[in-house]
């Protein structure tokens, strides 16, 4: 029977690119221990990859984008839903203010109704919004698509997808990209209507939300996942469109229009961007003789293989276009390990922030494209 | 029961929104520009997921699309493929003397025009056993004993022809399949599989036409107004043998009254895979010669390189 | 791993054997068939179930039994994808909808008539396979696949006025009118000692055949447009496949013949030890002709994976054979697919030799049989 797998070969040198498989620890020491040093694939400990990105390709979508970071291939669709307010549990209205205003929603939650003034001059729309009460937004990362060994198909969502997801739900409900007001459908009862007597007014209704679904396929895993997702995600909501709704009386239902002249897009609050990072910290038998005093290395933007070798990781999130003329953090997640410090954080920041500046070239630069 | 390890959105039931016709939005139906004969051009490119012993993906040339309206009618077909293995059966499995092929297809909660569960339906399993029957008479099984190899295909887009209704049937199904063989044997050669052949699959269809029923391939079932029956083959094009086939919608064997008999319908369906094979070859004769002059890819492929040794 | 390769505990010397015998013209069953195309002896009754429109219970000599149960329920048409949900009838504007229009334009505004796939329910249940199981849903898929295929071009002469179609299929005959329609259960359970191992297609194709043919819609008592009200006297109920004389253009249910390759031979209804050294196995969907003079129409073909391709290869007595060398009278498992050329004549033979005609005839012995015994239910048709 002839051999096809080498390792049976008798060849008794392994070839470089299984280095990766067998002692990954080694390799990266040995590339990182050069000076200056650099990474297996060449990039120098803080250079992240190139993005890649292209909105709008798929059809039965509202929004889509598919994002390439170096051997990571995100496609994300977004779908949009009708979620009548009757639908929701324990939904409770009552009316608020009598002028209506587009971008101010008039009828509330009563939990919700404190904030409305504050609402009226934007932002904040503090922690009972309707899109994290009524999860309006729904993002899921599909990994079990065969896109790397670990990841075989048809399995059930692992412990890193659902991870994921979770935290891509968390930044979007801290960051509040999407306005719960775009997500609104209200009815406005024509003026004759109004009988006092019968307790018919023509106040504004809410009757119903935009249910956003935001899937996202994992075509290739190489390593930052998270970054990809994120910037998947958010590539793919620009380029949503929201069909032109209204309440129809007679039909008790949401009736839409099919033409995209009366479709709006969303507007998005800032351009959060995430950037990951791992801290390498060779093991002590690789170490052997080199005699360095604890050497660890923080990587940003760590490809497939370096994140199996970093025990350490964590992720900062910068909106670097925040008007003030400073940048915001939105969110700073570290665990496992103590190697870094304060200062090399206040570092990453500023590497955050140039990749901040990255994604927003690359982002104009499809949208204008498309 | 509500999956526990997914978000799944609000507790109420959201429905699709319900469009209003309106002047824009009627849909006109396409009519098919390219000759009877002639197969819509197909994009293939192998090796997009790095980390996977073969991939490839694969895309159909996009019927023009209308952006004036937000239903859209005019959809593709956008696959993607990879390919782990061979490698050892788990420990659990039994012993085996030959290669275990498994082969999945599973639709993106996107890929149609209703929003797809991410639990495979009948569907998906249905069309995932084509496609294992169909890869598992190209492959050899004796040459790889006591292992396994996956090939996963994901659908990103389906060419889904439905007007209404919640399945995805009929010719946009059956143009899928051949989809997923095409992209799927694509990938079995960039992992260096050695098979028989070179697989292709194509599909036949017979159509209504103006006086008599037409003869066709390629069906894209936007372009016809009904199409009577239509016929998948996995087609080995040097063995003249088939591995699978899939026929539907009613055809006789006598070419008297009803136009077109089932003979004349094969041969189609195989000239369509004649061309999707042409496409393919020249695909990775092409992805092969630019991975002999360029670099090697760091996690990629050491048997390629053995290979070149010798 | 598919079931169907498993639990064959057939030696590389017996499979040789088989394979051989299978072969040689004419073929050499290890039944004692003598040709093949013979059919095994099947055993079946219609009406078996108290509590259902329609029943059939086959069996097969070999000890597999199928029970399929038909259940007719009205259902409510969802509207056009455009606009759903509660329509009333005076909100006639609005559902003249974008959808309709092209349906209108495209079947000469006959869409009253035209089902959808989506009214007819096919179960299965196999003891011992999970729901998920990829081999269950493929079944299925296979066993429903042919009825919604349109099946007659004729004249169809049907006891409703709405069907006058050129062709309809099953779900076009489940139409009540504009709003209401018939959904269609059928449900099917096998019951067999070797699980999936001898393929039993045949059988539950032909145990939904007769349950199908079986099957009774109730007569309305309501007319048009209006809500439909059911006459509860079963005895005014119409069949669902009309019955009546073949040379009077009826629509029969499809059947589905499977048959497996051997060298250049094809062998129908092949038994567990045919199947396991098939080069190719093929299933056949096929609709009797409308009048007797017609021959039968292909409507569905399929080609299922052989267990013949994971086997263990024998080995020659006088040592391993080098790779790609046949020594005769030792297996090797099957690799690659069937010859365009044998493909061909196994429609043929189904077809035009007339297998299918045979088969249908046979089960139409069964209902004449019954219908003989019970001269009551033919009185409603």
């Amino acid at each position: 029977m002839p051999s096809i797998i080498s390792p049976l070969s008798p060849d008794p040198s392994v070839p470089a690119s299984a280095m990766p498989l067998i002692s990954p620890n080694a390799l990266l020491y040995a590339h990182l221990k050069q000076s200056p040093p650099r990474r297996p694939s060449s990039r120098t400990p803080s250079e992240p990859r190139p993005i890649q990105l292209n909105v709008g390709s798929l059809a039965h979508c509202n929004g889509s984008s598919l994002v390439k970071i170096g051997a990571t291939t995100i496609v994300c669709g977004v779908r949009a839903e009708i979620l009548p307010v009757t639908e929701i549990p324990s939904f409770r209205i009552t009316k608020a203010g009598a002028s209506y205003t587009p971008t101010a929603p008039v009828v509330r939650d009563t939990r919700y109704q404190g904030d409305t003034e504050k609402d009226n001059k934007e932002e904040d729309e503090g922690e009972y919004s309707p899109i994290s009460l009524y999860n309006l937004v729904v993002p899921n990362i599909e990994l079990a698509t065969g896109c790397s060994p670990r990841h075989p198909a048809n399995a059930a969502p692992s412990t890193e997808a659902q991870s994921i997801s979770q935290r891509l739900l968390s930044l979007l409900h801290t960051s509040q990209l999407v306005r719960s007001s775009d997500l609104e459908i209200i009815y406005t009862p024509p003026a004759q209507a109004e009988d006092l007597e019968l307790g018919i007014d023509t106040d504004p209704q809410l009757k119903a939300y935009w249910t956003l679904y935001v899937d996202m396929m994992c075509i290739s895993h190489g390593g930052s996942v998270f970054d990809a997702a994120w910037l998947a995600l958010y590539a793919a909501l620009k380029d949503t469109i929201i069909p032109k709704s209204w309440w129809d009386a007679d039909l008790e239902q949401v009736l839409c229009s099919a033409e995209v002249a009366d479709a709006r897009k969303l507007s998005l609050r800032g351009i959060p961007v995430p950037s990951s990072f791992g801290v390498f910290v060779p093991e002590k038998r690789v170490l052997g003789q080199d005699g360095h005093q604890d050497p660890y290395w923080v990587l940003m933007d760590t490809d497939g293989f370096e994140e199996e070798a970093c025990a350490e990781t964590g992720c900062i999130t910068v909106d670097a276009g925040g008007g003030k003329g400073s940048s915001l953090i939105l969110r700073i997640e570290k665990n496992g390990g103590s190697n870094v410090g304060v200062e090399e954080m206040v570092n990453m920041v500023t590497l955050a922030e140039r990749r901040w500046q990255q994604w927003k070239t690359v982002l104009d630069a499809a949208l204008s494209n498309s | 029961m509500s999956d526990r390890r997914r978000l799944n959105g609000p507790a109420g039931t959201t429905s699709p929104p319900v469009f209003t016709p309106s002047t824009g939005s009627a849909i006109s139906p396409q009519y098919r520009s390219r000759k009877p004969n002639e197969l819509r051009k197909i994009f293939l490119q192998t090796g997009v997921v790095p980390s996977a012993t073969g991939s490839a993906y694969l895309e159909l040339e996009s019927p023009p699309r209308s952006r004036s309206t937000v239903l859209n009618t005019s959809s593709t077909i956008k696959l993607s493929c990879s390919v782990h293995g061979p490698k050892p059966l788990p420990r659990t499995a039994s012993f085996s003397p030959n290669l275990q092929l498994s082969a999945s297809v599973k639709f993106a909660p996107f890929a149609t025009r209703n929003r797809q569960g991410y639990v495979r339906d009948s569907t998906e399993r249905d069309i995932g056993m084509h496609l294992e029957n169909a890869l598992k008479g190209v492959i050899i099984p004796d040459r790889w004993p006591k292992s396994a190899i996956d090939i996963a295909v994901t659908v990103l887009e389906g060419e889904d022809d439905q007007i209404d209704g919640d399945r995805i049937v009929g010719v946009g199904l059956v143009n899928m399949l051949a989809g997923c063989i095409n992209v799927s044997m694509a990938a079995l050669a960039d992992a260096r599989v050695d098979c028989l052949d070179l697989l292709a699959a194509g599909v036949g269809a017979i159509v209504a036409g103006p006086e008599k029923p037409l003869r066709i391939l390629d069906p894209a079932s936007i372009e016809h107004e009904a199409i009577l029956a239509s016929c998948l083959v996995g087609y080995l094009p040097s063995r003249d043998e088939l591995v699978e086939v899939w026929t539907n919608g009613s055809s006789s064997t006598q070419g008297a009254n009803a136009g077109i008999s089932f003979d004349e319908m094969l041969d189609s369906a195989v000239a369509a895979a004649r061309g999707a094979q042409t496409v393919i070859k020249e695909v990775l004769v092409e992805a092969l010669t630019k991975t002999k002059g360029g670099t090697k890819k760091l996690s990629h492929d050491h048997m390629n390189d053995v290979e070149m040794k010798t | 791993m598919p079931s169907l390769a498993s639990s064959l505990p057939f030696s590389p010397a017996e499979l040789a054997y088989l394979h051989t015998s299978l072969a040689s013209v004419p073929p050499l069953r290890p039944d004692a068939r003598s040709l093949g195309t013979d059919f095994r002896p099947l055993r079946a009754e219609t009406g078996v179930l108290p509590a259902v429109n329609g029943s059939a219970h086959v069996g097969f000599s070999d000890g597999r039994e199928a029970i399929v149960g038909v259940k007719l329920e009205v259902e409510k048409t969802a509207g056009k994808k455009s606009v759903h949900g509660p329509i009333r009838t005076e909100d006639g504007v609005v559902d003249m909808d974008v959808d309709v229009d092209i349906e209108d334009q495209y079947q000469g505004g006959r869409h009253s008539a035209k089902g959808k796939q989506e009214w007819v329910t096919l179960s299965l249940t196999l003891p011992g396979l999970r729901d998920d199981d990829p081999n269950l849903a493929f079944l299925e898929e296979m066993l429903r696949e042919p009825l919604a295929v349109a099946s007659s071009t004729s004249t169809s002469t049907s006891t409703k006025p709405s069907e006058m179609g050129s062709t309809t299929s099953l779900q076009d005959n489940l139409v009540i009118n504009s709003r209401w329609h018939w959904h269609i259960y059928i449900d099917v359970l096998l019951i067999s000692p070797n699980g999936l191992a001898s393929y039993p297609l045949p059988l539950l194709s032909m145990a939904t055949h007769l349950a199908l043919r079986d099957t009774r819609i109730p007569r309305l008592k309501s007319e048009g447009e209006e809500d439909p009200v059911a006459d509860d006297d079963w005895m005014a109920s119409t069949y669902l496949y009309p019955r009546g004389k073949a040379s009077s253009g009826v629509v029969k249910p499809p059947v589905i013949l499977l048959v497996v390759v051997v060298g250049e031979n094809a062998i129908f209804d092949p038994s567990r030890e045919e199947l396991a050294v098939a080069d190719g196995v093929v299933a056949v969907s096929v609709a009797a002709g409308v009048d007797d003079g017609d021959p039968c129409k292909v409507l569905a073909v399929r080609m299922i994976d052989t267990p013949a391709r994971d086997t263990m290869k024998g080995v020659p007595q006088s040592g391993e054979a080098p790779e790609g060398v046949d020594v005769p009278g030792v297996w090797r498992p099957r690799l690659g697919g069937v010859k365009r050329s044998i493909l061909k004549a196994v429609v043929k033979s189904v077809v035009v030799d007339g297998v299918a005609r045979d088969v249908i005839s046979g089960l139409d012995g069964f209902l004449n049989l019954e219908a003989g015994a019970n001269a009551g239910s033919m009185a409603a048709v």
